[in-house]
């Protein structure tokens, strides 16, 4: 049995003081309230009043809702595959040692920090359909015949969205799996290059299963980041067009902004967050099959 | 030892010790400079509005002669460009509702109904006495009803006072009409000429194909663009007492078929594709469509940018033998919690006084809900485009007031989806308002 | 063994893959390139085909247009301001509860532990009504508290600076400790400045995060003159009612992203270590 030092303990708590205070009252308070508000009916206006399961009801029945899950799932998974294979990718090729390294590494990394109010809107421009660089440059190319309608057509507009996404996050992957590479040691290449395999060998069976700890934490990320998408919606597509880019997020926000449905939009956001939460889980249990090697990182 | 006295000597710890200081105080400031107070017994107002750069200009001037003849009364203009009534409505929410607020007619019954707006039927007097006091008859009846709401037990209350009546018109392109060799439109044409002059006006100019050159401008959000089709056909969105929807007449779908028509059949406006993030009026400026369905808001750009004669006409008479638009008011309310009714009051007879008003018009801005400024030269602006003025203010008669129930913006997001289809040409009208009328009904049967 | 032609298709194969890197990354900066681009075209000149990659003329008299009808300079500053504030605040709590966890022993504290790994799941979408709501009780609502306070506290920061303290040798501590100096001290003066690289990459995180965040800040301000940069060009683009000016709008997307870009290209070396070092540990 550990002995506590009193005066210990009271350090302890005064040093957790500020970030447990704060973490109580700005996320665990909100964090019940909300969950409470999705069992009321309320509109900003009056008082809220209890209603019970009915506004998890009327989102489960609610085909929209069902419209917008099935769309940030396909959304995350494309993106999110299109994100990690590029930026591994992109990683193998910059670990050759080419020159210029962290040019490379700052270039590719820069649309990751840059808000994406600004980006959006400059994506706006280029995918316009009549006057942006994207389709202009591809009619020269002559790898296009009608301009591709972009943000303007349900089959088009989500991909548009996941572009965007794939451009702004690939550097911020690829500089993790870069780190995760550059820590796999060299001396592993040279045996397998000497026993005569092939790069894609090496690759496949030694590089991959060694920095498998690296997907999962990037796996991780891009997956939570990818529910979370907003900004981009918010100015680009409001949801549109005909809710073919609704992410759940910007659906969540509409209902609690714009039709004034805080029940149901708690009900959304409190669905989204088990969501979430059991697809980490997963991930984490899925952790012991797959992730290798971890212990010797 | 020697180390740990290094670390110690390091006075990093000392020059952190100012440096947070410096921060806590520049953060306790920056906190209190938010929440400025007033002095001198000044009573502060807000006033909350939405508009362009140059109209908040105009207003700060009109604010300023204010407070000069009225010196004890401070107004803090709340500009919100966009997304007006989602914050104001979260201003509401917070308690923190702007004493004196410009709103619309369209939105104006959730908050009516929720007794956000004071009754401002005492300011009118019987008649006009003195400077500075309105009247009843000063205004448009169709705009003094627009902010009349009907509570549940019977009493009326009048939410607030019109500024302007936003009705819509067809601007056109005298030059391409010239071109084109077509005579202009007159308040006779109805939608075959209407129809035969956009199909004239739709020209391939490179033959690729592709016409570069569009007959008429397409919106198909908000309602306020494809309703004045399904009126002036003989149709109507929700019935009088706003029970039931009733966008499945056939008078109602023959209004939504012609419009959806204009992009799909008879290709004489524009897809979503050909235009893009291209807003209309920017299309009309640069000439590649003939005919804009808009609002009066358009004409200050218009007079500023446009390089080519351009003026209006009503819009085309339907099969119901008449025009029928919009006729949507916005005015100023004040708050039913304002902490200073008087100052508030003040202000709004200021805002709505015939100079005040005469102001905001003389920009072509608004058509006024004061006839004395409407019927006269400060409106019709001879000699400035657009030479039919008056064409915004004979749309009145017809008008059709918008009539909205308090659930509007999510019924009317509902309908959105719906008609996408339509207008995109997937799909016809009557499947398209089959499909989506029992929510719609649903949503008026349950009220608030 | 053919090393010779073997080695040229090595060098064959590594001049391909340089210059694929360089497509991609000019790929990746063009969008900028047209941002500035376009800030700088005369008005009339943006709907020109084909799209312009290099000005004709510099019009820098867009910037002046910019700043004449929205306070760019006031949404500036307010952005500085919150995330200034916002980095060292929660660089700091993040940096006291850290070294609780790594260092101290105290009752529950696994319990405790869970507490701050909870809200890590928890999306900040969730909480957001019912912050609001917070902000106005506290009366916080269109002030810097309000833009400031709730970003103060995160767990992420907790976890990387206890991994940190964790990795420090415990020598210099103790000695400290022996030579009479509290808890507080030993925090400040030994372990606060050997924690430098994690401090500031979680800072450069923070900081990142603070300056882009848009949501929030879009909720809880209304007034102009409180608005951060996110939020005053999203107001800016709203409020062309009919005719975007996107030489406007290009503008004040260049305004916003130079400084990000300033602090990166000033701290890149630190950022890549601390992201680095965040990824390939838990």
């Amino acid at each position: 049995m550990k002995e506590f030092s009193a005066s210990e303990t009271r350090w302890a708590w005064i040093f957790l003081a500020p970030c447990l205070l704060g973490l109580l009252i700005f996320t665990y308070l909100p964090g019940l309230a909300s969950l409470g508000l999705s069992f009321s009916y309320w509109n900003f206006l009056g008082v809220p009043h209890w209603v019970g399961l009915e506004n998890y009801a009327a989102v489960l029945n609610d085909p929209l809702f069902w419209k917008s899950f099935g769309t940030t799932c396909w959304f995350v998974l494309v993106s999110g595959i299109l994100e990690l294979v590029l930026a591994l990718m992109l990683a193998v090729w910059l670990n050759r040692a080419i020159r210029g390294q962290s040019f490379f590494r700052a270039a590719y990394f820069l649309p990751f920090i840059t808000p994406m109010v600004s980006v959006s809107l400059v994506w706006g421009w280029l995918y316009d359909p009549s006057y942006g660089l994207i389709n202009w440059a591809l009619q020269q190319a002559h790898l296009l015949g009608r301009p591709i309608p972009w943000l303007y057509d349900p089959k088009t507009a989500l991909w548009a969205v996941v572009i965007l996404r794939v451009w702004k996050d690939i550097g911020y992957n690829m500089v993790i799996f870069l780190a995760g590479l550059q820590a796999v040691s060299p001396s592993l290449y040279e045996s397998a290059y000497l026993d005569g395999a092939t790069s894609w060998r090496v690759f496949w069976r030694i590089t991959l299963p060694m920095i498998t700890p690296t997907l999962f934490f990037v796996g991780i990320m891009t997956l939570i980041n990818g529910f979370q998408t907003f900004d981009s919606v918010y100015l680009l597509t409001q949801g549109g067009p005909e809710h073919s880019t609704e992410l759940l997020v910007y659906w969540m926000f509409k209902n609690a902004f714009e039709f004034y449905k805080i029940g149901p939009a708690s009900a959304i956001a409190y669905i989204l967050f088990m969501v979430i939460l059991v697809l980490t889980f997963v991930q984490w249990q899925l952790r012991k099959r797959w992730v290798l090697y971890e212990d010797e990182t | 030892m020697q180390t740990l006295q290094k670390f110690k000597d390091r006075g990093l710890g000392k020059a952190w010790i100012p440096c947070c200081a410096l921060l806590f105080w520049i953060f306790l400031l920056s906190c209190l400079w938010g929440c400025q107070s007033s002095s001198n017994h000044q009573v502060s107002i807000q006033l909350s509005t939405w508009g362009s750069a140059q109209e908040i200009g105009v207003l700060r001037t009109l604010l300023r002669d204010f407070e000069r003849t009225h010196p004890q009364i401070r107004v803090n203009l709340v500009h919100i460009p966009d997304n007006y009534y989602q914050k104001l409505h979260l201003l509401v929410a917070s308690d923190l509702t702007p004493d004196v607020m410009l709103t619309n007619s369209i939105s104006f019954p959730i908050y009516a109904s929720q007794g956000v707006f004071m009754d401002l039927r005492p300011l009118l007097a019987k008649s006009p006495s003195g400077e500075g006091s309105l009247s009843e008859r000063q205004f448009y009846p169709a705009s003094l009803r627009a902010f009349t709401w009907k509570a549940s037990n019977g009493r009326e209350l009048l939410g607030a006072l019109p500024r302007d009546i936003s009705d819509v018109a067809v601007f056109y392109n005298r030059n391409l009409f010239q071109k084109a060799g077509l005579p202009e439109p007159t308040a006779q044409w109805n939608w075959d000429q209407f129809l035969e002059d956009a199909k004239k006006l739709t020209v391939d100019t490179n033959n690729d194909g592709d016409p570069d050159q569009f007959g008429v401008s397409f919106y198909s959000k908000p309602p306020l663009f494809w309703l004045p089709f399904v009126w002036s056909a003989g149709g109507e969105l929700f019935s009088p007492d706003l029970r039931r929807v009733i966008l499945d007449s056939p008078e109602a779908l023959q209004g939504l078929r012609f419009y959806a028509n204009l992009r799909n059949q008879w290709h004489v406006a524009p897809k979503k594709v050909e235009s893009g993030g291209v807003t209309m009026s920017q299309l009309f400026l640069q000439q590649k469509i003939a005919m804009m369905v808009n609002g009066r808001w358009s004409v200050p750009v218009l007079r500023e940018q446009a390089k080519f004669r351009w003026d209006v006409a009503p819009l085309p008479i339907g099969p119901s033998g008449q025009s029928r638009v919009g006729i949507d008011a916005s005015g100023y309310a004040i708050s039913a919690k304002t902490a200073h009714p008087r100052e508030s009051m003040a202000l709004l007879r200021f805002l709505l006084s015939r100079n005040a008003i005469a102001a905001v018009t003389q920009s072509g801005l608004i058509v006024p809900a004061r006839r004395d400024v409407a019927e006269s030269n400060l409106y019709l602006a001879p000699g400035q485009a657009p030479a039919h003025g008056r064409v915004f203010l004979d749309a009145i008669t017809d008008g059709v007031p918008t009539h909205t129930p308090p659930r509007w913006n999510e019924l009317i997001e509902e309908l959105g989806l719906a008609l996408e289809p339509v207008w995109d040409g997937q799909q016809d009208a009557a499947v398209a308002v089959k499909s989506v009328k029992p929510k719609l009904q649903h949503m008026l049967e349950i009220g608030p | 063994m053919a090393t010779g032609s073997k080695i040229q298709l090595e060098q064959f194969k590594q001049g391909m893959l340089w210059l694929l890197m360089l497509l991609g990354a000019l790929l990746m900066g063009l969008p900028f390139w047209v941002m500035v681009v376009t800030s700088l075209v005369k008005p009339d000149e943006v709907f020109q085909m084909p799209p312009r990659l290099w000005p004709d003329g510099w019009h820098w008299e867009n910037y002046q247009r910019l700043f004449q009808l929205a306070p760019m300079g006031v949404y500036f500053l307010n952005s500085v301001l919150v995330s200034v504030v916002t980095t060292v605040g929660h660089v700091l709590c993040s940096a006291m509860a850290g070294y609780a966890f790594s260092r101290m022993h105290f009752p529950h504290k696994n319990k405790i532990f869970f507490v701050f790994l909870i809200t890590l799941m928890v999306p900040p979408q969730v909480n957001i009504v019912p912050l609001f709501f917070l902000m106005k009780t506290f009366h916080w609502l269109d002030t810097y508290a309000a833009l400031i306070v709730p970003g103060l506290f995160g767990a992420f920061g907790v976890f990387m600076l206890r991994q940190w303290f964790n990795g420090l040798p415990k020598e210099l501590e103790d000695a400290a400790r022996i030579d009479g100096c509290n808890p507080w001290q030993v925090f400040w003066r030994v372990a606060l400045p050997l924690a430098t690289p994690a401090l500031a990459a979680l800072a450069i995180f923070v900081f990142l995060g603070a300056w882009n965040s848009f949501m929030w800040p879009l909720i809880v301000t209304n007034s102009d003159n409180m608005r951060t940069l996110p939020v005053g060009i999203a107001t800016l683009k709203g409020s062309f009612r009919d005719t975007t000016d996107w030489t406007i709008l290009m503008a004040a997307a260049t305004l916003s992203i130079l400084p990000v870009i300033g602090v990166f290209l000033l701290g890149q070396k630190q950022f890549m270590q601390g992201i680095m070092a965040g990824g390939s540990k838990e």
